[in-house]
């Protein structure tokens, strides 16, 4: 039967009519047997050996499966007759599915097979909320990301870490290379004042990225615009990023997977100290003649000349004592033993495999990172469990569990700030081992790796057990009611333990205990997580050419959270802590956090002919942070795209535009998330309610401090979702035969509607504004990712190049007096009209001041105390002197001054820079040449500026502070050239005005990082037994930076702070996958 | 070779999928449904583990826990007192660039301030208990109670927001965001100063007990009506203002009370602010406590560190009297100041106490001991401070906090002989909070903080009687001379007045003794400051703040950049110079923080301001 489907008028009876052929079915009945043989060749009709070719019985028979031989031939003997479909496969090759052979016994049939070369991404299914959608046919902004290609080898635990740079407009940050650290994910820049960060979903729910074994998964597609996420709602306003883990397949013998690495560690980048020498220098040239350690300075280089000649005549130790004061001299290396790097091990073991009704896969990860910091205070092991089961419980029902599981121990130095802190600040001679304390007694002093090495460390425990089952009801072709049930269950527990151990200060010598009280502290964090999603997909064409799919389904989810913290201080073993083993006060809190989420979501994608796509979305959503009145929200999206391709007018330039898509869509969805002032999550955001706090008053019976309840803040009755609207156009675009392929994506996202305060209001109120729907935001952004592959003969090669830019303005807010709240490095806390969000702002620097600046013969013999000409302006209050830094004077108004913190009067600031990430970047290549194969991946920023005011940047921070090696160009009256200004005694004097925010020490903050190098060298067949593969391979992380910042401080870090942070890490690994 | 088996029978099997199907789809949508109801069920949840005003405002216990955090309303041990007293004569702080704003002219309006808002946000939280004490179930009684330390709590407030802004926008109930009060204009002093003094003396007549030891009972709401009153009455009758008496005569009476409840003080002035307790002590009528592990502070660490670096002028040094009840420019007692061991004999007990006397002696390494220099002078005032403290308190040779002996005293920082903790700019160096309770660790003092002392409002009583024309030898020997007392001074003795070369020829000499014992009884606690704006005697502090006499080449090397006076060799320390020019008038109120005015534009600034 042959229908014409064009020729029918109405698409619903051609809708019909095909049903209706789609639907009957009849089974025959077997009699005897049939041969069929076959040849399978690939599109220029060569023969494709070691195919693999399966014959199905669509009457319930066995699934039979056989192979190419070496022409390409294959051959069923002895078919039971019946209904069949075949099914051939082979890697680099499309599967190709042959059905509807009703074989009759003694009949010999001959198949031929072409198989069409795997090549284009644009024939990939992606993976989209609720369902799967074939690449071609999307209309959002969304982009995948195939683990295995992106992960390769790369010794690398963290999934987070595995996609920065992978997917345009995807950024990942991390502040540090501490083992089992967490970064921030952020989808198309600047969200909302009041937060909001990309839903993450593991199979279908929520979960946080870094709790899967970045090995099991498959795929990661993600969901940028409004049209791609609308279908998850509430949390999805700013992306969604959908993981997908592996599964195994169907009618696949089992196939066991192990892989291992092993890697050295070592730190990025360090800071490099100066010579003793050096540092005393300096601050004999700043004018200090007495180290606030007690040292005179002149006669501590006085013995450091001595020391230099003949350092035999001062003891071993290095430390001269003159009049009761003692002088280092030797130089010492403080890193050395506090980060002499470490060793980690990865090892993963997977096997799966299918039958004809079902498929499983079970994995196991075993981590364990020895961090660089020494001793195994320093560490990090994790345990990873992840099984999946897939089975038809009859022909049209399936079932499948996941179960999930890791467990997880990182252990961490108790006070890791001051451990940094302290290794920056040490001077370059601070000594490492014991001491003899003043009262005689031997004590180790105050650095870092004794710290280390005496002190317990804080150990935090981690499960995460998650249960996932599903229902898959096939009820007729093209619909399937789904059901999804997950139950997660998260645990958190820690202990820290404070000691009194006595260590002596390596700058003054002086002794104190490390704690004021020994302590042992006791956190239990619990969550309990449900969600339930039913859902039905319908998924038709009809008429040929038009194209169907529907999804309507539900989405509940409900998470409670509490937790608890008990401490009590007094402990008597050390070596044995408990609560009850102690004997002091106890204090202790507990908090309890909930919020559900209720959806109904519907889409319809509708496309003709594969040429014009259109999609809606709508969800009605829910939520517990908003009061009955304005909980539910309803959020609709649209988009379209038209495939050029299909267009008759196209099919000149075929042979060199494979494809060309154009896309646009516009959408609008809720964001629920409330943030506290402090940056916590705000469950309650409409009941007044505030939790206990202690008074400042002392109980004098008890000798505690008093209990109270502070009152609740404003409350306003009716707020609502905030409403994010998203516009994206883009363009996907093939060029010879796919070999060339990208995509460019612009948008704007309006951030509507955001909670802030409603009207700032006078300070008699006595308490901030309630948070209302009133202000506004708007990202402007584009990506762009272009990829090349092709292979000459046996070498194969790729390149993926992707590239983001986006900038956040605010367009509404409530701020009339244009206050501006300054953070210390020149961003501004608050919100104004117009405010673009990273801008910096700072004074621009004129130079220095010079001596010419001064009236003649009023400077002192130091170059001070000097009367400026007129017309120059100095820092208000301050007496500037040489060698001081100038600022213009912008206002004209004499002084240099920061007016009164208003738009309208900034005094001589302006802004200098933005601190935003721009022009985000990720480079990866690969190339295989027959049994070799080489990848890399470069990232970074093209373009950002950071104010950076630590003491690695600054020399001579504070009086405390040390003095680096890049510092020591630093003006002097004979130095006027140098870099850094002026410094002062005790870096007092007008060394803080000289370092104010200003366009002279603004850092550029761009970087390119070469993330991965890999080396792989696949075993020869003939090496090794039937069906088995090996692989070994060499890889190199984090190998090589460049940035503008001095050394030890690293361009990707997401905050400097004081400089003391852990340092990224430096990795080189080598290790071997087995397969068989 | 496709086959197509088209079969009619089929079709019902078809229609039976269908129906089956539809069924399916009728219990998804109605399961859906159900799940929509549970929706929102769910989605009504509560919070557990807070509390709100309902539920915490309903009892007697419910209120007298909201009322703890009125208290933080007292700031006890903290810088801000010696901050504020920078800004006055007796204080200096000579960091380059760390000259007074005040003295120098150099304030700027700012666009917000702490002390603006933050009384106000305390405010706030009163008047939302004095706004349910009506309709809770409280008794009779207990509402009075409620409402007397509501109305302490809030005078005390509004007396910090008057002092210092005059005129300010006075609340009685708790504001929301849409009150009309947000938009009213600044209360007349006379109005505020007139509510403050309603408040008080209903909190006095109708207090009965306080909740416990050291809480807030009828002595402290005196306490509070002597400072308020004494000091809304003087600035009155010296700022130009009608009804100075009202108040004089309420401080007046506050304090005669208190002085029949407290008849006596702790005998040793030191233990009024380094006890580790203060409970139960003479003279003490609200204290701060501070408790290990609890709270603690760091007004001890901080003349035993790097860091405080507060000292008195050479101005507040010749104030402390003379044993003899003589000043130093007229007592035959007086020795010179050009050595500190001749300068600091026969001195008021107090100056001792204030500031470190003089030694020098030599430390063994590691400066945990110390051994006596050859010259016996070096020594000489160990006995004296043996006699008149202790072993924890202010025995020499002072100490640092890690128990390190300060080898001399005065210590300067530009000649600090290798210990760059414990030093001072002026040479005297201010170290009235300065103990030995704690060792080996910075920032944990545990001596309690006085709020409210009989050394205060003993010195209150004295001015506000002679402000009113009531101060006599009785009076003087029931407040002045019980002071003089403690300090080992001759008493005062009316008819035979002292003639301080250094008296401002514009106040009479009875009510310059008040002040100098009002100045030296309290230094260091945060009145200077207030007391000169009172006086509307700022120009005491736009003098030249100068330091110890210093011989360069004797006491310090010849080369050393200590500064002195007009760049000499040898005179009085100067680091800070000159100011410049007189104390503008409108400098004795401060401004109104700029976006007040913004926001609510019936505000007007002070005048003067701009």
């Amino acid at each position: 039967m042959k229908i014409n489907y064009s020729r029918i008028k109405h698409p619903l009876i051609a809708l019909a009519i095909l049903l209706l052929q789609v639907l009957i079915a009849s089974p025959l009945r077997a009699q005897n047997t049939t041969t069929v043989k076959g040849l399978v060749t690939d599109e220029k009709n060569l023969p494709l050996p070691g195919v693999s070719v399966s014959a199905k019985n669509l009457n319930g028979g066995a699934l039979l499966n056989t192979q190419t031989d070496p022409d390409g031939i294959f051959q069923f003997k002895a078919l039971p007759a019946g209904s069949y479909s075949f099914i051939i496969r082979s890697v680099g090759y499309e599967t190709q599915t042959m059905s509807g052979y009703n074989l009759k016994a003694g009949e010999l049939i001959t198949l031929t097979v072409k198989l069409k070369e795997e090549n284009s991404t644009l024939q990939d299914v992606v993976v989209v909320g609720f369902g799967t959608q074939k690449k071609v046919n999307l209309t959002g902004a969304v982009a995948t990301v195939k683990m295995d290609e992106i992960l390769g080898e790369r010794p690398v635990t963290s999934t987070s870490q595995v996609l920065q740079g992978a997917s345009p407009g995807l950024q990942v940050t991390t502040n540090s290379g501490q083992p089992g650290t967490r970064s921030s994910l952020n989808i198309r820049g600047f969200t909302s004042i009041n937060g909001g960060s990309p839903l993450v979903l593991v199979d279908n729910v929520a979960m946080d990225m870094d709790d899967i074994n970045p090995k099991d998964i498959a795929s990661v597609t993600v969901l940028k615009d409004a049209s791609a996420s609308a279908i998850y709602g509430a949390r999805a306003a700013f992306g969604v990023i959908l993981i997908t883990t592996k599964q195994g397949s169907r009618n696949q013998p089992v196939k066991f997977e192990y892989s291992g690495n092993l890697a050295s560690t070592s730190p990025s980048t360090l800071p490099q100290k100066t010579t003793v020498k050096e540092f005393v220098q300096a601050l004999s040239d700043f004018g200090t003649t007495s180290y606030w350690a007690g040292q005179n300075v002149s006669t501590w280089m006085g013995l450091l000349q001595q020391y230099e000649q003949n350092p035999a005549q001062f003891p071993e130790s290095g430390i001269a004592t003159q009049g009761g004061i003692q002088y280092p001299l030797a130089q010492t290396n403080l890193y050395d033993s506090f980060m002499p790097g470490g060793f980690e091990q990865l090892h993963n073991l997977s096997f799966s495999g299918g039958s004809e009704k079902s498929n499983f896969r079970v994995s196991t990860g075993y981590t364990n990172q020895d961090g660089i910091v020494a001793t195994k205070s320093d560490g990090y092991t994790r345990y990873n469990l992840n099984a999946y089961l897939n089975t038809n419980l009859t022909s049209k029902l399936i079932a499948s569990v996941n179960v999930l599981y890791y467990n997880s121990v990182r252990n961490t130095p108790r006070d890791y700030g001051s451990l940094f802190y302290n290794a920056i600040t040490y001077g370059p001679y601070a000594p490492t081992g014991y001491g003899i304390a003043p009262n005689g007694s031997s004590l180790p002093y105050n650095t870092p790796n004794n710290i280390l090495a005496k002190e317990p460390f804080n150990i935090t425990k981690d499960s995460n057990l998650r249960l996932f089952g599903k229902l898959q009801y096939n009820i007729t072709t093209g619909l399937k009611l789904n059901a999804e049930y997950t139950f997660n269950q998260i645990n958190t527990n820690r202990t820290i333990q404070t000691t009194v151990n006595q260590y002596i200060n390596p700058l003054n010598f002086t002794v104190s205990p490390s704690s004021v009280n020994s302590s042992y502290n006791r956190y239990n964090n619990g969550v309990n997580y449900n969600a339930v999603n039913v859902y039905a997909n319908y998924s038709t064409v009809f008429g040929q050419k038009h194209n169907l799919d529907v999804v309507l389904g539900t989405n509940q989810e409900k998470n409670t959270e509490s937790n608890f913290e008990v401490n009590r201080l007094g402990v008597i073993s050390q070596s044995s802590p408990s609560i009850s083993g102690s004997t002091g006060n106890i204090t202790s809190g507990d908090a309890f956090a909930s919020f559900a989420v209720s959806g109904y979501f519907g889409r319809l994608n509708y496309n003709y002919d594969g040429r014009y796509l259109f999609e809606a979305t709508g969800r009605y959503d829910g939520s517990s942070r908003f009061p009955s009145n304005s909980r539910f929200g309803f959020f609709p999206s649209f988009s379209a795209g038209w495939n050029l391709m299909g267009e008759s007018f196209m099919k000149t330039v075929k042979t060199t535009i494979t494809a060309l898509k154009l896309r646009a869509s516009y959408g609008e969805i809720g964001n629920q998330v409330v943030l506290r002032p402090n940056g916590e999550q705000n469950y309650y955001p409409y009941i007044p309610a505030s939790s206990p706090a202690n008074s400042s008053w002392i109980d004098p019976v008890t000798g505690v401090l008093r209990v109270t309840v502070p009152p609740p803040a404003l409350v306003s009755a009716s707020f609502t979702w905030e409403r994010v609207q998203t516009s994206n156009i883009g363009l996907d675009f093939g060029f010879f035969n796919n070999r060339l392929t990208g995509s460019v994506d612009a948008y704007i996202r309006k951030t509507l509607g955001m909670l802030a305060p409603s009207n700032e209001l006078s300070a008699i109120l006595g308490t901030a504004a309630p948070l209302q729907n009133v202000a506004d935001l708007k990202v402007k952004g584009w990506e762009f990712n272009l990829g090349w592959n092709d292979k000459l003969n046996d070498f194969r090669y790729s390149v993926n190049f992707n590239i983001s830019n986006n900038q956040a303005y605010i367009t509404n807010y409530n701020n009339p007096s244009g206050l501006l709240n300054f953070n210390g490095d020149g961003t501004i806390a608050n919100y104004f009209i117009g405010q673009k969000i990273g801008d910096i702002w700072g004074y621009v620097t004129q130079g220095y001041f010079g001596t010419s600046d001064f009236a003649a013969g009023t400077l002192n013999n130091n170059l001070q105390n000097g009367t400026l000409l007129p017309g120059i302006a100095p820092y208000r209050g301050v007496n500037q002197n040489p060698g001081d830094i100038r600022f213009v004077d912008l206002n004209n108004d004499g002084t240099i001054f920061t007016g009164n913190n208003t738009l309208a009067n900034p005094g001589d600031r302006s802004i200098i820079g933005n601190n935003n990430r721009r022009f985000q970047f990720g480079l990866n290549g690969s190339a295989s040449y027959k049994n070799f194969d080489f990848s890399f991946f470069v990232n970074g920023v093209g373009k950002r500026d950071i104010w950076i005011s630590n003491q690695v940047y600054f020399p001579y921070l504070d009086q405390f502070s040390g003095i680096y090696a890049h510092q020591l160009d630093y003006w002097t009256p004979t130095n006027t050239n140098a870099f850094y200004p002026r410094s002062y005694s005790n870096a007092s004097g007008n060394t803080g005005t000289s370092r104010l925010v200003q366009t002279r020490y603004l850092s550029n903050g761009a970087y390119i990082r070469l993330k991965n190098v890999s080396l792989g060298y696949t075993l020869p067949a003939k090496w090794l037994k039937e069906k088995m593969k090996a692989r070994v391979f060499f890889s190199g992380e984090n190998l090589l930076t460049l940035d503008h910042l001095p050394d030890g401080l690293d361009a990707e870090a997401t905050n400097l702070g004081s400089g003391g942070i852990y340092p990224f890490i430096k990795k080189y690994s080598f290790g071997a996958t087995i397969s068989f | 070779m496709k086959t197509n088996k088209p079969g009619i029978h089929l079709k019902t099997n078809f229609m039976k999928t269908l129906n089956l199907s539809i069924s399916i789809l009728k219990r998804l949508f109605l399961g859906g449904l159900l799940a929509a109801t549970m929706g929102c069920n769910k989605l009504e949840l509560k919070p557990e583990g807070q509390l709100t005003l309902e539920n915490t405002l309903s009892d007697y216990n419910g209120f007298l826990t909201y009322s703890w955090q009125f208290y933080n309303a007292f700031n006890g041990y903290t810088n801000d007192m010696l901050e504020d007293e920078l800004n006055s004569d007796m204080f200096a702080r000579a960091n380059p660039n760390g000259q007074s704003q005040w003295i120098w002219q150099q304030v700027t309006i700012p666009s917000s301030a702490d002390s603006y808002s933050r009384p106000y946000a305390n405010i706030r939280t009163i008047n939302l208990m004095l706004d349910n004490i009506d309709q809770s179930a409280l008794t009779p009684a207990d509402k009075d109670h409620w409402r007397c330390i509501g109305y302490f709590f809030r005078a005390y407030n509004y007396i910090n927001l008057l002092n210092l802004y005059g005129d300010v926008p006075y609340v009685e109930h708790a504001l929301n965001d849409k009150s009309e009060e947000l938009n009213m204009p600044r209360t007349a002093r006379d109005v505020v100063a007139a509510n403050i003094l309603k408040d008080l003396q209903y909190a006095e007549a109708n207090l009965k007990n306080g909740d416990g030891d050291n809480t807030i009972n009828v002595h402290a709401v005196r306490a509070l009506l002597s400072r308020f009153s004494l000091r809304e009455g003087t600035w009155r009758k010296y700022h130009g203002l009608s009804n100075a008496n009202t108040y004089l005569q309420a401080s007046a009476d506050a304090s005669a009370k208190l002085m029949v409840s407290y008849p006596s003080l702790n005998a040793n002035y030191d233990l009024d602010f380094n006890s580790v307790s203060l409970a139960g002590a003479p003279g003490i009528i609200l204290y701060k406590a501070y408790v290990a592990n609890q709270i603690t502070h760091s007004q001890s660490t901080q003349t035993r560190n790097s860091s405080g670096r507060y000292d008195l002028t050479k101005a507040a040094a010749d104030m402390f009297l003379m044993k003899d009840g003589q000043t130093r420019f007229t007592s035959p007692l007086f020795q010179g100041d050009k050595s500190p061991f001749t300068e600091f004999r026969n001195r008021d007990r107090r100056l001792y106490y204030c500031v470190p006397p003089p030694f020098n002696v030599n430390t063994n390494p590691p400066s945990l001991t110390f051994t006596y220099t050859t010259n016996p002078v070096d020594t000489s005032y160990f006995g004296l401070m043996q006699a008149i403290s202790d072993g924890t308190h202010k025995t020499l040779p002072t100490r640092n906090w890690n128990g390190f002996v300060v080898r001399q005293e005065p210590h300067y920082v530009d000649f600090p002989n290798g210990q760059p903790y414990s030093v001072t700019y002026t040479g005297y160096r201010f170290y009235k909070y300065y103990n030995q309770q704690v060792q080996d660790a910075q920032g944990q003092d545990i001596s309690d903080c006085p709020l409210f002392r009989m050394g205060e409002i003993l010195a209150n009583h004295a001015e506000a009687t002679y402000e009113l024309g009531t101060f006599n030898q009785v009076v003087a020997d029931a407040t002045i001379n019980k002071l003089r007392a403690r300090g080992a001074v001759a008493a005062l003795n009316l008819s035979a007045l002292v003639a301080d070369p250094t008296r401002d020829p514009g106040v009479d000499p009875v009510l310059w003794e008040i002040r100098r014992e009002r100045a030296v009884e309290l230094v260091g606690e945060g009145f200077r400051f207030d007391d000169l704006r009172r006086w509307k005697k700022m120009e005491y502090a736009m003098k030249e703040k100068l330091g110890r006499y210093l011989t360069k080449g004797t006491d310090v090397p010849a080369n050393s950049i200590i500064p002195i006076q007009n760049g000499a060799t040898a005179g009085y320390i100067s680091y800070l110079g000159v100011p410049p020019g007189t104390f503008p008038d409108y400098y004795y109120l401060y401004p109104i923080p700029s976006n007040q005015l913004v926001l609510n534009p019936k505000i007007i600034q002070n005048p003067g301001w701009k």
